[in-house]
């Protein structure tokens, strides 16, 4: 017995190192854009390394606030990000399920093309998709942004979400059609809710591939009360000189919606099969 | 029918995501976009965007756009890092903005792709044309452009030259004055004396990535006299003065009068190095007095004009973004109106002064905005009767490829002492002996790069 | 009946199948296009058929065994670190504790960072001169000298490697979460009945289950890692003399540095090639497809 809780208290330490571990790696260099973000142009700018501020000052977030439209690129991020997580959701779970669940010709084929659109350089996608919404009057919108981001994201979601349904037995959907569900039903009410971790992750997957991207942005935004966060937080890499502490206050705001979304969402990743829908 | 409604469902879906896509659309449409058939809308784009440039560009085109209620000029901005790219997309869409800021480098491409306007029926009625600094118009408009392309197409908007920025404290420390650090000898001498390793102190801002090897060139034509090629499209830095000069600039790194890490140096490192204390003597452009006096106490630094190679001359090169307008704006004349309003004197201070450039309109000669603090080093290497303008090296298509992924590369291989300075210096002139020479042959027509003085001559 | 039944998975892929069409149909035939031909971007009126010139040119350059010995390094190794710390850390996360929701949202982070500021703050944490990272190792005495991590050939791709990986963690981390929570904990109960130990369950119960969302993810990693430029030339720009380069930035950056669009597609149809071969060599080794259905 007594051998049994030695092994159960070193598995407990391993565990609380390699958490701590993980921590740490991470924290690291979001710790020094924190404490950039405090310091005064001066002390960023010495041999000096300060690992606390010396002279701590909410100067450069009061710059970013004032200064800058960054509310506007907040609001313009959340919309760009959420509306492409719910379309690209939508078809990556009507995608992967029909590529998981059948047999048919061409299924091959259809997934080797998907992955091969992500070897085409992306200006010879952004180009002719620049050509198409200017022709029907979407230069310079958000909807353009958003429909740039359900493509590039589409081809990967759909074969993860295929991933996911894979991973659950087909046998829970034939025992389910047995006791006289439709497939709609089947779907929804069974084989969705198992699948709420996957779904969840490729949501999480569009949203920060829209959230992060800088390039589209860039090519597709003229107006200034239209960028997005990225964009704006790339003008503060001038030609000659970066400007730290803003470009780091920038960046610490901008993480707060996406601690936000990882903190909502993690419930739903890890309590995926509590729901009890599946007996084996 | 169950299938029936899924199908249906899948439509209404994609009609809500498409709707919902849309509302996006008509959040972002502003409402002053509204033109009335009226007011006509140009648009203007910054490449090298940063608070006290957009401010003062904001300021401007208010002040037009009170005057001239029949034009709305709009202000759009692109990263520096991003803006060639953008800019290379737009000009395949056909939407480039009315009017652009432009880099000298895109020079080639921009006008090879026909995206610029011809300006010189423009420049002939422009009441200003004579105000224009004879620097300005002689090298950068007459012989830059129009002796090249045949005609003009950008207006540059406020000049910058190189010159030594120095740290004054430390130069007394070491005995020295900034007298001693006139030439190019005096520069490598002091990079020696100002080293002080256990201090964690070293002479030089050695560039040696992002188009670092521009620095080293600099010093390796001023030695070969300003000549980058012979007449038949040779290029002559595959001799022993060539070879000496490059082995003597790459002793900064190699022997190390610069910190090991500054081989991945670029533009913004460079100044960091020196603005924390790190380097002593930084080579750089008059942006950089507004990250000094940022980040540095007074009286600890300044600027000096640019060395003189041996010969007693200061090669060095000055250049200015170009206001340039694009071939498919469809005013025009309007943009032309906005680019006259921008050039005005008074205007073109006003811009220089948050920018940091030196004018390119007359009338800044006495302005002590411009003439003093870290703005003399600049003022006085232009304004010295030898300045001569290093050459391009070279107006091929190739050029790109040579200045982003090769030259910087073959320096490289030199400092890590991977091949020796001759290997080097063989395969970054072979490579420019070929582009030139086929050039050459496609285009007869086009001038050999060469050096100019203040008056357009040609250094032969 | 019969009829319907075949046009079911169709019904469902409609979306995506129209997505990738309308937009990615005439990319991708045009770029296939362009690879042989001239076409440069300043020079339009000049496009000429090529053959196989531009695929030439890519083979022709010297650099080219050094940079695909980079890029195959690159690849292995950020794919290695991001796949094994994340499963660690999904292995970690599975079980719930005290405060695991903040833990989450906070380890997730690296994720959520564009890539330019997490290069950006890379390039910095490694500086030699202003860098924390020389700094640590110095004070601990680690190191007696600074090391000029991004100014030498033996360093310089692998500060590129670590801060890749730093970002790509936690996408694995929570894919792997994710499809470790779907394991039918049904079977795990069976096979503790079974007296399975808990190396034996997690080998023939728990891998198995979550084998096709850690190839997909590996085999869709392994893609974007390779295509992934934009780090390389924010940190480095592929110096010290090209030493940290790989084919997807050294091509690229040669390609767009002279807009020569030809090139840069026949760099596009030359990977999009070795994808294919990649991907099928792939689901064969790991009988991807023989398992789902």
């Amino acid at each position: 017995m007594s051998k049994y809780k030695t092994k159960r208290r070193l598995l407990l330490i391993g565990r609380i190192l390699i958490l701590a571990f993980f921590l740490f790696i991470v924290c690291l260099p979001i710790y020094w854009m924190l404490i950039t973000s405090l310091k005064t142009t001066a002390d960023i700018n010495t041999l000096d390394i300060q690992y606390w501020p010396a002279n701590p000052t909410f100067q450069n977030y009061e710059n970013v606030l004032q200064q800058s439209n960054f509310i506007y690129y907040l609001k313009n991020s959340v919309v760009v990000s959420v509306v492409t997580g719910i379309i690209v959701l939508f078809v990556a779970i009507t995608g992967g399920y029909g590529l998981s669940r059948y047999k048919y010709r061409g299924k091959g084929v259809t997934m080797l093309g998907f992955l091969v659109t992500q070897m085409i350089p992306m200006t010879l996608i952004l180009v002719p998709m620049f050509l198409i919404f200017h022709s029907v009057n979407l230069g310079d919108t958000l909807t353009s942004l958003i429909i740039l981001y359900v493509v590039i994201n589409v081809p990967f979601c759909v074969i993860t979400m295929q991933g996911f349904f894979a991973n659950i037995p087909i046998a829970v959907e034939e025992a389910a059609s047995i006791d006289g569900c439709s497939k709609f039903q089947v779907i929804t009410k069974i084989v969705l809710p198992i699948m709420l971790p996957g779904i969840i992750a490729v949501f999480v997957f569009a949203f920060i591939g829209a959230w992060n991207d800088l390039l589209g942005g860039v090519m597709f935004i003229n107006s200034e009360l239209n960028k997005t966060l990225p964009v704006g937080l790339s003008s503060y890499v001038g030609q000659f000189s970066i400007n730290w502490g803003e470009m780091c206050a920038g960046g610490m705001l901008a993480l707060i919606p996406s601690a936000l979304l990882f903190v909502m969402v993690q419930k739903y990743i890890v309590e995926g099969m509590t729901s009890g829908a599946v007996k084996g | 029918m169950k299938k029936k409604l899924l199908s249906i469902g899948l439509v209404a879906a994609l009609l809500v995501s498409a709707f919902a896509a849309g509302c996006g659309k008509k959040n972002t449409d502003g409402d002053d976009k509204k033109t009335d058939g009226k007011v006509k809308e140009i648009r203007f784009m910054d490449v090298t965007p940063n608070p006290a440039r957009e401010q003062a560009f904001q300021e401007l085109i208010k002040d037009f756009n009170d005057k001239n209620p029949d034009v709305k000029v709009v202000y759009e901005s692109t990263p520096w890092d991003q803006s060639h790219n953008k800019l290379v997309t737009l000009g395949s869409a056909g939407s480039l903005p009315d009017v652009f800021i432009m880099h000298q480098q895109w020079n080639a491409e921009f006008t090879s792709a026909e995206w610029v306007t011809p300006l010189d029926d423009y420049i002939a009625d422009w009441k200003d044309a004579d105000k224009i600094i004879p620097y300005v118009k002689n090298v950068l408009m007459e012989y830059d452009q129009k002796n090249v392309y045949g005609y003009t197409f950008g207006i540059p908007d406020g000049l910058t030259t190189a010159a030594m920025f120095v740290r004054t404290d430390w130069l007394e420390e070491a005995g020295l004055t900034t007298e001693d650090l006139e030439t190019w000898e005096g520069i490598f001498e002091a990079s020696k004396k100002l080293t002080i390793p256990e201090k964690n102190q070293y002479g030089f801002a050695f560039r040696g990535a992002r188009m670092g090897s521009e620095q080293m060139g600099m010093y390796m034509l001023a030695e070969l006299g300003g000549k980058l090629y012979e007449e038949d499209g040779t290029c002559r830095i595959n001799s022993p003065e060539g070879i000496e000069a490059f082995k003597k600039y790459c002793a900064l790194y190699k022997d190390g009068y610069a910190p090991q890490d500054a081989i991945n140096w670029g533009y913004t490192e460079m100044v960091q190095g020196f603005t924390s204390g790190l380097s002593g003597i930084l080579n750089q452009t008059s942006e950089v007095v507004a990250t000094c006096e940022d980040s540095m106490e007074d009286g600890t630094w300044t600027t000096i004009p640019f060395p003189r190679a041996s010969d007693g001359n200061i090669y060095s090169k000055a250049d200015s973004y170009y206001m340039a307008m694009s071939n498919q704006s469809k005013n025009k004349d309007e943009a032309w109106r906005f680019i006259e309003f921008m050039l005005e004197p008074e205007n073109n201070r006003k811009l220089s002064e948050a920018c940091l450039f030196i004018p390119v309109m007359e009338g800044a000669e006495n302005d002590p905005r411009f003439t003093e603090g870290g703005m003399k080093g600049f003022v006085d290497s232009m304004n010295d009767p030898t300045f001569i303008r290093e050459p391009f090296y070279g107006y091929f298509p190739e050029l790109g490829e040579f200045m982003e992924t090769f030259y910087d590369a073959e320096v490289q291989k030199y400092l890590l002492g991977q091949q020796t300075a001759e290997e080097s210096i063989k395969n970054i002139s072979d490579y420019l002996t070929t582009a030139q020479q086929k050039y050459m042959q496609e285009s007869p027509d086009t001038p050999i790069p060469t050096s100019v003085r203040t008056d357009g001559s040609e250094v032969k | 009946m019969n009829k319907k039944k075949k046009l079911e998975p169709h019904i469902f892929m409609t979306p995506s199948y129209l997505i990738l069409l309308v937009f990615l149909g005439y990319p991708l035939l045009n770029c296939i296009r362009l690879a042989f031909s001239n076409y440069k971007i300043t020079q339009l009126n000049n496009v000429t058929f090529a053959g196989f010139d531009n695929f030439l040119k890519i083979f022709q350059d010297k650099e080219i065994a050094m940079i695909s010995l980079n890029t195959f390094k690159f690849v292995i190794f950020t794919l290695a670190l991001q796949l094994v710390l994340g499963f660690i850390l999904a292995m970690a996360l599975k079980r719930p504790f005290r405060g695991r929701g903040i833990y989450q949202g906070i380890v997730f982070l690296p994720w959520a960072f564009s890539g330019f500021i997490v290069g950006l703050t890379f390039q910095w944490l490694f500086n030699a001169e202003y860098g924390p990272i020389n700094d640590i190792l110095l004070k601990f005495g680690l190191i007696s000298e600074k090391i000029s991590f991004l100014g030498s050939p033996k360093y310089a791709l692998w500060t590129v490697i670590i801060a890749l990986a730093w970002q790509g963690i936690p996408f694995f981390g929570i894919m792997i979460l994710a499809a470790l929570q779907s394991v039918d904990a049904g079977l795990v109960e069976a096979a503790v009945i079974d007296g399975a130990n808990a190396f034996q369950r997690f080998w023939h119960v728990t891998i198995p289950c979550i084998k096709p969302t850690l190839i997909v993810t590996i085999m869709l990693r392994t893609i974007w890692i390779f295509n992934n430029a934009d780090i390389i030339y924010i940190m480095t720009n592929g110096g010290p003399a090209n030493t940290s380069h790989t084919l997807a930035s050294y091509m690229f950056t040669k390609a767009y540095s002279t807009l020569d669009f030809g090139y840069a597609s026949a760099l596009g149809v030359l990977f999009m090639v070795g994808m294919i071969i990649y991907v099928c060599a792939f689901v064969k080794v790991t009988k991807y497809n023989q398992e789902d259905a």
